[in-house]
């Protein structure tokens, strides 16, 4: 029995003098979770340029939701264990169960799409038009087209007002309707003036005056592969309504042909009578092929 | 020896005697000769200098068709500097000439002197449709061409394919609704074989005549006042001309067939007048 007792007596005293450990750190270790604080809901219309659908400039409305959250994080609480007098040790990375550290408050931003603005009326420059179930609206009756009809004009701020959701700003330019129609005028392309054929078709063959013609332009390109046409055309008349209406026909491949329509609505005014216009094209390369038109009015 | 000298002396004088007519008969040629082209010259010289005198033009263009006549008759035979001296005479004259009120050209159209600010020139009545059809046949047009180049129902030609000739049911009815091209080719043709200067009239013409009434095509391309619509025309293609509306100049496509649209034509001055001198003389 003696001997047991010794051996008792010499491990605690090589505990207490020879091997007392000491916590020299204390940090966070792995998230394990988030206490939110609070969220802030900012609900919004993001309104973006589509480019053209059925030939007309097109805008999507969605709703979105640009919510700020406020959390603290929370994590493993870890210390970091010495040997004591041992300070060139590294030490021994240690768990401490059921404690944790909260971390500072996080705040974030998140935004949280809540589907198109379906069926809504938006009134700009003057007209009102109804978005569809995509929440898309249509330019269709060409307000914002006119804005660009002048080549001076390079960019408009347009408002769409709607009782509800209030005024959406968007400053649309002419570089990106160029961009969002295949006109990119600062690349160079393969190009030239043979094999390229405007032509036009009036959705009819008379018109009273006070009704609206629809003309479709259209331009073919009949050259060889890998010959690209890059064509603007624009309505050219005495006649201001006839006038000065743009059609952005953009890039034609070989074998390609393209389409775009624009809507003339006839004064009231206007006198029976035969009215020429031409569609006059612009290629990149130069070339200004014609296309020459009638407009025949009958009351 | 005194007979014979006598003999002698009277066969010399019958011989001279017999020779007289003969020698005179060839000097009284010459002389004749002589006088003739020298009067002429003369004449032509007088005539030249009465013309200017007339105040009635029709009395100078008779003085002048005599005058230009016995230049034809010397010409051949006087001096080099004479015909010179002549010509240059005679190509004074004709500038100072009194232009006509109106002339009447080898298609039997009236052009009527018009005194604008900056130059006088003649202008024509309208093209008859009788007249149209002369250049319609003789160019062979196509009917095709036609249809795209005049308004239809604004005319009566028509055209049979079986022969094929034009022909109108109304040949002194103006020709109307035609556009530039047309029009303008039309001149071409007048001009190519009346062997006279036609042309559609110039803007600075079509401002001056005050004509409420009167529509037809001007030669002159539009400038359109408002520059950012005129630098698009630029940009794309379009060219316009000045059309003489009733009474307003406006500008419009030349493939425009406006039904109201008369061709008319102009002359210059001196065209004027040699057409005058032409039916003078015919009527000489």
């Amino acid at each position: 029995m003696k001997y047991p007792c010794l051996f008792t007596l010499v491990f605690i005293w090589f505990n207490l003098n020879g091997h007392a450990e000491e916590i020299s750190q204390v940090y966070p270790g792995k998230l394990l979770n988030k206490d939110l604080i609070s969220t802030e809901s900012d609900p919004v219309i993001d309104l973006k340029f589509k480019g053209t659908e059925n030939g007309f400039l097109a805008f999507k409305f969605r709703h979105l939701d640009r919510v700020t959250i406020k959390e603290i994080p929370i994590f493993e609480k870890l210390v970091l264990v010495r040997i004591k007098g041992a300070n060139n040790e590294p030490g021994e990375q240690r768990l401490v169960p059921d404690e944790f550290i909260h971390g500072d408050i996080i705040v974030r931003e998140e935004i949280i799409d809540n589907g198109p603005v379906a069926s809504e009326d938006f009134m700009y420059l003057g007209v009102t038009t109804r978005t569809d179930l995509k929440g898309i609206l249509l330019d269709d009756r060409e307000k914002i087209l006119s804005l660009f009809e002048d080549l001076q004009h390079q960019s408009s701020t347009l408002q769409f007002a709607n009782k509800r959701l209030g005024i959406q700003e968007l400053t649309l330019t002419r570089a990106q309707i160029y961009q969002e129609l295949g006109i990119f005028y600062e690349s160079r392309i393969n190009s030239r003036e043979e094999n390229l054929s405007i032509g036009g078709v009036l959705d009819q063959a008379t018109y009273a005056p006070g009704d609206t013609a629809k003309l479709s332009v259209s331009a073919r390109n009949e050259g060889d592969e890998g010959v690209v046409y890059r064509v603007l055309a624009r309505s050219v008349s005495r006649w201001e309504w006839l006038d000065g209406k743009m059609f952005y026909l953009g890039d034609i491949n070989a074998g390609e042909k393209k389409l775009f329509s624009r809507f003339f609505p006839i004064p009231d005014d206007t006198a029976e009578g035969d009215y020429y216009l031409r569609i006059g094209g612009n290629e990149y390369s130069g070339a200004k092929p014609q296309h020459r038109m009638i407009f025949k009015i009958r009351k | 020896m005194l007979i014979s000298r006598t003999s002698l002396f009277l066969l010399n004088l019958i011989i001279l005697l017999t020779l007289i007519p003969v020698l005179e008969l060839g000097a009284t040629d010459e002389s004749v000769d002589e006088v003739d082209w020298s009067d002429s010259l003369f004449l032509v010289r007088n005539i030249l200098k009465d013309l200017l005198k007339k105040t009635e033009p029709i009395e100078q263009y008779k003085l002048f068709i005599r005058a230009e006549s016995s230049y034809k008759q010397i010409g051949e035979v006087i001096s080099r500097n004479e015909v010179k001296e002549l010509r240059e005479q005679l190509s004074n004259a004709f500038r100072q000439l009194e232009p006509p009120a109106e002339v009447i050209n080898g298609f039997k159209l009236r052009f009527t002197l018009q005194r604008g600010n900056a130059k006088r020139y003649y202008l024509s009545d309208a093209v008859t449709e009788q007249m149209f059809i002369g250049y319609l046949n003789a160019e062979r047009v196509s009917a095709e061409t036609i249809r795209k180049s005049i308004s239809s129902g604004s005319h009566s030609l028509t055209f049979r394919e079986t022969e094929p000739r034009y022909s109108t049911s109304n040949p002194e009815q103006p020709l109307r609704g035609i556009n530039f091209f047309c029009a303008n080719d039309f001149t071409a043709w007048a001009s190519s074989i009346g062997r006279s200067e036609y042309a559609l009239p110039r803007k600075f013409m079509v401002s001056e005549i005050d004509d409420p009434t009167a529509s037809y095509w001007s030669v002159t391309k539009w400038k359109e006042p408002d520059l950012s619509r005129r630098e698009s025309w630029e940009m794309f293609g379009g060219v316009f001309y000045n059309l003489f509306l009733r009474g307003k100049a406006v500008g419009e496509l030349p493939e425009a067939c406006n039904p109201e649209v008369e061709l008319r034509m102009i002359t210059t001055v001196s065209s004027a007048k040699k057409m005058y001198l032409k039916r003078l003389k015919a009527a000489l």
